[in-house]
């Protein structure tokens, strides 16, 4: 790259100050990455377990609604689900993982004394043990949900810490560090034309004398 | 607090009805649009999406993602998974790390 600098004492100090700072700030940068990355994969492993467990889970009970659906009529079937009177709200707060924002989730159902949100008659079996089923994975998936949106948000971090420091170490760093050299060079090559030059100045003297 | 929503075909969301969640039936692509757009006028905490539904409108996986909440995840449908959610992991981990580390050895 091209250097716009005027090659005085005064920018070499300059140049030397940013080039510290900028060390400082790639290997604060680099600490950073390593600490996100770490709660990361920590992260990607606790989804991993989930997922595996929820999936599983949930190939069981969601057929289940169909078995129900089909050992009773089409109509009671909605019509004990729409009178549901469970309400799933999401309870929501937020952690902070290396000053990045994640949700904590909690699945909470109003009512929760009934499970079951109809009445007895004209309901099967089937369908109990598939509300059943459902409700006892809920926690799990809400957990999966949240887990996931915190590796999302996690990665966004990462990719933009993993951006400076690459900015800093691929960059920034080379150009002061060549910077500052050109100017020392500069500096050196000055000092040599004065030093030649007095030499110069002092033989003509010498011989004016003699 | 949240809502709590469930995109999907008809038979997957069934049972979500139960616990009180809003359901979303999706069968064409085109109603993807009026989808997105209900779940960003309702405070929704947590999205659950079928696989079936995230294929048919891609966009509502995305939809949420530069934003903390609701948070978007993805269910297999009545007739199991087929990946969808661990490739969308994948490709996350792919962007934040540079390289596939993760997921070589578990395919």
């Amino acid at each position: 790259m091209e250097i716009r600098v005027s090659a005085t004492r005064m920018q070499l100090l300059a140049t030397r100050k940013r080039l510290e700072m900028a060390e400082r700030g790639h290997k604060l940068l680099k600490d950073k990455l390593d600490e996100l990355m770490k709660h990361f994969l920590e992260l990607i492993n606790a989804e991993h377990k989930l997922r595996e467990e929820v999936e599983a889970a949930l190939l069981l009970v969601l057929p289940a609604f169909l078995e129900a659906r089909a050992t009773m009529s089409r109509e009671a079937m909605e019509g004990a689900l729409l009178v549901s009177r469970a309400q799933s709200k999401i309870e929501a707060a937020s952690r902070n993982i290396m000053n990045v924002k994640v949700p904590e989730l909690t699945w909470v159902i109003g009512e929760a004394q009934d499970v079951y949100p109809y009445g007895f008659y004209g309901t099967s079996a089937a369908l109990d043990d598939a509300v059943e089923g459902l409700t006892k994975i809920m926690p799990k998936l809400v957990e999966l949900a949240e887990v996931e949106k915190s590796i999302e948000l996690l990665a966004d971090e990462l990719e933009k810490t993993r951006r400076r420091v690459n900015a800093l170490e691929y960059v920034v760093i080379p150009n002061l560090e060549e910077t500052a050299r050109y100017i020392v060079m500069k500096l050196d090559e000055v000092e040599r034309g004065n030093l030649t030059r007095l030499m110069k100045v002092k033989e003509i003297v010498r011989k004016k004398r003699a | 607090m949240y809502k709590m929503a469930v995109v999907g075909e008809e038979e997957a969301v069934l049972g979500f009805r139960s616990l009180g969640a809003d359901i979303f039936t999706l069968s064409r692509p085109e109603e993807g649009a009026r989808i997105i757009a209900a779940l960003k006028r309702g405070r929704y905490g947590v999205i659950f999406l079928t696989e079936r539904a995230a294929n048919t409108v891609p966009e509502l996986v995305v939809a949420f993602d530069d934003q903390p909440l609701p948070a978007v995840a993805i269910i297999p449908g009545i007739e199991g998974s087929m990946g969808l959610a661990r490739t969308r992991m994948k490709k996350i981990v792919e962007k934040a790390v540079g390289a596939d580390i993760l997921f070589q050895e578990r395919g």
